[in-house]
Order: structure tokens, then C-alpha cells, then sequence
């Protein structure tokens, strides 16, 4: 057996010898505390940080940040949602039943009774704003000849 | 509840189902419950800002800013920190017995309340990133990229914001023992 290998062994038997070699509890407190008191900062944040470990909410307080969030989904600004709340509120709107008749009458050629109706409203609506015209110049002479006879009295009145 | 579980709610969440956003809060409060508590010193504040940055997170995800590259608790890690750090920014000095009460407090032991109370005080001094970076990598225990990642800055920067606030820090401490010795 050569020099190495006996060295080898050697060191083979202590590795195995020491293998379960702990520190007990002691020494790495007392190790703490040295590296600790060396640093009295962080000594302070970290005896802080283990006493405050424990904290945690209370079960409600789930409740109150999904209250506030659900609270915070109806105030939302107005986005692309609005769309579609649009969307819902105007569902519902129908034309009034003779919108199609109207529509029919101008696409199509064919007579319906309703298309009948809308086709002789035009001269209709003429008469009727000639004869409001007519009745507007009746009116006007009527209240000139009124003046000029309530004139006519009064002079004869004066000399009389 | 596995990270992959926690995406697909986010996922319906985007897909309009708010009720899918409960999931996500119910995984992961615990932590951001804590984290929000450290950063803000006390835990009416950390529930105010939690909540902000719940909201903040769900409007996110609605609006398909989370973009799955991180996982959903690193994003909203970030998201709940920097809700904290605009509250402190926010933040009047007030004096040290006005704490206001929380309004869902939880197991929040005298012990830590105690301890809350102390980070704040010892971190008063600090600018709410230096502040926030102290908490993530020494009370957190957070490596420095992690923290870097968290509050989307570079390694470099923290480690300079890092020894920025502890010499801060340090010189706070011994400018009260002098003054007390």
C-alpha cells in the first residue's frame, strides 16, 4: 500500500468518524447572538420580524376588499361594458306598428290600403294649408273694415 | 391552493368573473396581511392599504395588466407594497398613542402589536422606499433581488438603498444612546 492511499484511508475513517457531528442548540444561539450583537440594526428588525409573524386578518376581511371590489365593478368607468348595458336597456325598443307600412310605401310599387292613405296625404295637406291661408286673409280685411268704420264713428261723433 | 390554480382565477377574473378574485384574496392575505403590517407599522393602516392594493390588483386584472410572467403572488406583492408606500407618503405625523383601532383585526398578538409599534418608531426616519426595502430583506427575509423585484427596481439600486437606510439607521441609534447616556 503506497503513502497516498494509506492518507487517503486516513482521511476517509475521519470524514466517516465526524460524520455526524451537530452543533447543539447552544452554540448556534450563542453564534446568533455574536453575529447579532454585531449588528444591532439588524438584530432589532429581525427579533421584530419574528414577533409580529403571527399576524394575520381577521376572516372578514376577505368579505370587506370583495365588498369593495364588487362595489368598485358597479362605479367602474364607462367603458366597452357600456355597450353592452346599452345594448340590454335598448332591447326592447319596437317600431310602432305603422313604421313598416311607411317603409312599404316607399320601396314598394303595389297599393296597399295604408299606402293608399299615405299617397293622398299630400293633396290633402294642401288644402288644408290653402284653406288656413284663405281664412288668415279673411280675417285681416275683416279687421280693416272693422278699423275704418270704428274711425268713420268716431269723426262723425267729433262733429257732431 | 398551487401557483398554477392562483393564474387561472386570475384568468376568470379577467374574463369578468369577479367572484374568482375571493380565491385570491382568501391564498394569499396571510402574507400581505404581514407584509402590509410591517410596512405600515400598525395594522389599521396595513387593512387601509391592503385594501387599496386588493382593489388596485383586481382593476388590473380586469384591465389584463398582469401579464403572467411573474407569479401572481410576486405581482401582487408588489401591487400591496407600493399601496403601503403611497400611504406613507400620505401619512401625517401623528403621536405615538393615537393609533387608530382596525377595523377587522385579526390574530394580531399584544406581542406583535407591541412589535409593530417599534418597527414604526425605528423606521420613522426613513423615506417609505428605504423604508419598504429594509422591511422586504430584514424582516421579510427576502433576498435583495427579491426586494429589487418587488418594488421594480434593480439589485444595484437596492443594495445602495439598502446601505443608505441602515447607515441611516445605525446613526439614528447612536444619536439616542448619546443623547440618553
Amino acid at each position: 500500500m503506497g503513502k497516498g492511499q494509506e492518507v487517503d484511508d486516513k482521511l476517509g475513517a475521519i470524514a466517516a468518524a465526524t460524520e455526524d457531528l451537530r452543533p447543539s442548540d447552544e452554540l448556534t444561539r450563542a453564534t446568533l447572538d455574536r453575529v447579532l450583537a454585531a449588528e444591532p440594526v439588524e438584530s432589532s428588525l429581525l427579533q421584530l420580524g419574528d414577533a409580529t409573524r403571527a399576524i394575520a386578518p381577521a376572516d372578514t376581511f376577505t368579505d370587506a376588499v370583495m365588498a369593495r371590489i364588487l362595489g368598485s365593478v358597479a362605479d367602474a368607468p364607462v367603458g366597452d361594458d357600456a355597450f353592452a348595458s346599452i345594448a340590454a336597456r335598448t332591447a326592447h325598443l319596437r317600431p310602432q306598428d305603422g313604421f313598416t307600412d311607411a317603409i312599404m310605401a316607399e320601396v314598394a310599387p303595389g297599393g296597399t290600403l295604408s299606402d293608399g292613405i299615405l299617397r293622398s296625404a299630400r293633396p290633402s295637406l294642401l288644402v288644408a294649408a290653402f284653406a288656413a291661408a284663405a281664412c288668415l286673409v279673411v280675417s285681416w280685411l275683416a279687421e280693416r273694415d272693422y278699423a275704418q268704420e270704428s274711425m268713420a264713428v268716431t269723426a262723425a261723433e267729433v262733429s257732431e | 391552493m398551487s401557483a398554477v390554480d392562483l393564474r387561472l382565477c386570475a384568468a376568470r377574473v379577467k374574463q369578468g368573473d369577479a367572484a374568482a378574485f375571493r380565491q385570491v384574496v382568501e391564498h394569499t392575505r396571510v402574507n400581505l396581511y404581514r407584509l402590509a403590517a410591517r410596512l405600515m407599522g400598525n395594522v389599521a393602516d396595513a387593512e387601509d392599504a391592503l385594501q387599496d392594493g386588493y382593489v388596485s390588483a383586481y382593476r388590473g386584472l380586469v384591465d389584463g395588466r398582469y401579464d403572467g410572467r411573474a407569479k401572481l403572488e410576486t405581482w401582487l406583492y408588489r401591487i400591496v407594497a407600493n399601496a403601503c408606500i403611497d400611504q406613507l407618503r400620505k401619512r401625517k405625523p401623528r403621536g405615538e398613542e393615537s393609533e387608530i383601532e382596525a377595523k377587522f383585526d385579526g390574530l394580531v398578538s399584544a406581542e406583535a402589536r407591541v412589535a409593530l409599534r417599534e418597527l414604526d418608531a425605528m423606521l420613522a426616519t426613513l423615506s417609505p422606499q428605504d423604508r419598504a426595502a429594509i422591511v422586504l430583506v430584514h424582516v421579510e427575509g427576502m433576498t435583495v433581488r427579491e426586494a429589487a423585484e418587488t418594488l421594480g427596481t434593480t439589485e444595484g439600486a437596492m443594495e445602495q438603498r439598502l446601505l443608505r437606510a441602515r447607515a441611516a439607521l445605525r446613526k439614528k441609534g447612536d444619536d439616542q444612546e448619546a443623547t440618553s447616556g
